[in-house]
Formats: structure tokens, sequence, C-alpha cells
């Protein structure tokens, strides 16, 4: 009996560090981490709040060095339908973002130029929208979510993207830069029936 | 007939995201129950005066204890530029000679500038505007801003750690005598 309440203990110990934690906690400092069976409860209750235990695998992507809590996958579909309070200049920005460090520099290898230099050297859509003071404000917005670091680049809340939201973030993007593609058609009849299904 | 437990856990989810929600909007009981499973309590404000009840999720007992290393814990909620916002608009509404229910803009930028000898601007309005309601922290107001929702289901600890901050901030020389009202 003392071991079921020191077990559900640890376990509410976790998952209260978990969710307030700025990054992955360690196995070897949460017992509830470490043990197969207690991690799965600890999964349990995570999923009791709509979020999920998501594992950090080291660089070669084999071993779990840590984990973090996120959305579950349901309630990230479920709250990327409501207002979350940015406006649409951030997510323009972020866009951008995305596209500079993660397209640009981490997929493409590109050298980068200054990201200051980048976004005044952008001509598309809406570029009067992201210069001086707004998108000063923006980038501030951006930053106290988390979604960007002092530096500008991608926040610890892309960290906290399960593979299906990286998928779905792949997918936007792809519907972005390919809207007329035949994979984007797939793309936007999937997500029509997933709305569908959700109203 | 009860909720799904899909639909508990949606509307907790929504209810993180939100800062708060109105009381009616959770399947009470059984939000309730979940949430202690996971340490956390939902905390019900307001409600006299024929307004409705609101709901917020807290933690049961006290915030996560601090820790020295890696990972911060907690980790930090708002950003730097809204906490010090925060502190001067909870000095201003705490005030016990002025006796406000609710700050305006410029009392709190002419509190900051006193203060600092700077100007608040570019940091304290976008905090006022987005970063603290979305929070939960603020309530705008036809005066301004009032204490919001989670402002007033700060713990115990909490709520030490802010008043201890603000006395120290009205103990200040340059804290304007002058913004009753």
């Amino acid at each position: 009996m003392a071991d079921e309440a020191d077990d559900e203990a640890a376990i509410i110990d976790a998952v209260r560090a978990l969710e307030a934690a700025d990054g992955p906690l360690r196995p070897r400092d949460w017992p509830a981490l470490s043990d197969a069976d207690l991690r799965e409860r600890v999964a349990r209750h995570l999923g009791g709040l709509g979020r999920q235990l998501l594992p950090v695998l080291d660089e070669a992507g084999t071993t779990v060095t840590g984990y973090l809590s996120t959305w579950s996958d349901e309630a990230a579909a479920d709250l990327a339908r409501a207002t979350c309070g940015l406006q649409e200049i951030d997510l323009a920005l972020l866009t951008l973002l995305y596209l500079h460090w993660e397209i640009l520099g981490r997929v493409l290898g590109e050298d980068l130029r200054p990201l200051q230099e980048q976004l005044d050297a952008y001509t598309g859509t809406g570029r009067e929208a992201i210069r001086g003071d707004a998108r000063k404000e923006s980038l501030t917005r951006l930053q106290a979510r988390q979604l960007i670091r002092a530096d500008y680049r991608l926040g610890p809340a892309f960290d906290r993207l399960t593979p299906v939201q990286r998928t779905r973030l792949d997918q936007s993007l792809f519907l972005l830069l390919r809207p007329e593609h035949a994979w984007a058609a797939e793309i936007r009849l999937s997500r029509q029936a997933e709305r569908q299904e959700a109203s | 007939m009860s909720p799904s437990a899909g639909a508990v856990a949606l509307s907790l989810a929504r209810l993180r995201q939100a800062a708060w929600l109105p009381a009616s909007d959770l399947p009470l009981a059984q939000a309730e129950e979940r949430a202690a499973l996971a340490g956390r309590q939902i905390v019900l404000v307001g409600g006299e005066n024929e307004k409705p009840a609101l709901a917020v999720l807290s933690w049961q007992g006290t915030d996560p204890a601090e820790s020295s290393r890696p990972p911060r814990l907690p980790r930090r909620a708002l950003s730097r530029n809204a906490t010090k916002t925060l502190v001067v608009v909870h000095a201003l509404l705490s005030d016990p000679k002025a006796s406000r229910a609710a700050v305006t803009q410029p009392q709190v930028l002419a509190a900051i500038l006193l203060l600092s000898s700077r100007s608040g601007e570019s940091w304290a309005i976008p905090s006022l505007h987005l970063e603290l309601p979305h929070a939960g922290l603020l309530t705008p107001c036809r005066e301004g801003w009032a204490c919001g929702p989670a402002m007033s289901a700060w713990d115990r600890p909490t709520r030490d750690v802010m008043a201890h901050a603000t006395q120290q901030l009205r103990g200040h020389p340059s804290w304007p005598e002058t913004q009753h009202g």
C-alpha cells in the first residue's frame, strides 16, 4: 500500500515537473520516468489533461535522453482551430523565420544572411507589414510564446512538436510553397475531411 | 450523460490554452477529477453580482519548486517585459493610498517613467495589450485594465512574492504619490 502511495506521489511529481520545465527531464532524475510501468501511468495522467509525453532522442535518434510534455495530437488539432492570441503578421513572420532557419539553413544548408537583412530583402505579399516597429513588436510576441529565441532562432516550442504535429507543419509549408501540386490537393482534401469529422 | 474522457481532456486543454474559461463551459466535476490526478486543480473566481464564475487551471498545493539546475523549474511563463509590467500594474492596483479597481495606460507608463527615468512604451504597451490579458492576468475594462482571473487565482506563496515585490516598488522614492484614482 505504501509502495502504491509512493508510486502515485512519484507520478504526480513527474507530471508537475514535466508541465513546468523549460526543457527535457532526464529519466535518471525522475523515478517515474525511468520505470516503464510508471512512465505509462505518467502518460495516462497527462492524457487526461489533453497532454502527452514526448520522448527526446539523442542525435542518432536511437536513445531516449529525456522527456517533455506537449499537447496531445487531438488537443493540438482542436486548439489550432481556436484563436491563439497571435496576429496575422506574427504568423506571417513566423513562417518567414521558419523558412529562413529550417528550410534555407538546416535542410538546404545555404549560407544564411543575417535575419534582419533577409527580412528587409523580402519583396513578397505583406512586405510593408513586417517593417519597423510592427516587426519589432511581432518578434516580441513570438518570443513571449517561446516560438522564437532572443536571437530570433526557432524557439523551444518547436522542440515540443510530436511526429504527427511536425508532419502537419511540413504539410502546411508544402501548401504554402506548392499550392498547385497534386500532393497539395490531397492535403487539402484530407484536412477538409478532418474538419467535417470534427464539426 | 457523462462527457467522454476525450471531451474532458479537450476541455482542460482549452482551459490551459485560454488561461481561463467560464465555468459553465467545463464538465466541472470530471475536469476537477482529471486535473487532480495530474497535481492540478481548477480554481473558480468571480461568480458574484450575477457575473458568471470563471475557471482557472492552477497547481495543487504550491507551484512546482524552483530548480537550481537545468531544466528550469518552473519555466518562465511570461516574458521579462511582461513580468516587469505586471509588477508595476499590481503595485498600482494594490496601492492602499489609491484604492483603484483598474489602471490606465498613462498611469502605468507614468509610473515606469518615474521609477526608471526611461520610457516603457516599447515594452509595457505590448504587455498590457497582449501578453498579460492573454495569460489571464489582466482583464481589459472601460477604465483600462483590472485584475484578471488568473491573478485572482494566485496561491498564497505567489501572492506573498508579489506583495513583497510591490511593497518594494511602492517604497521607492520615485513611486508616484500623486497618481491616485
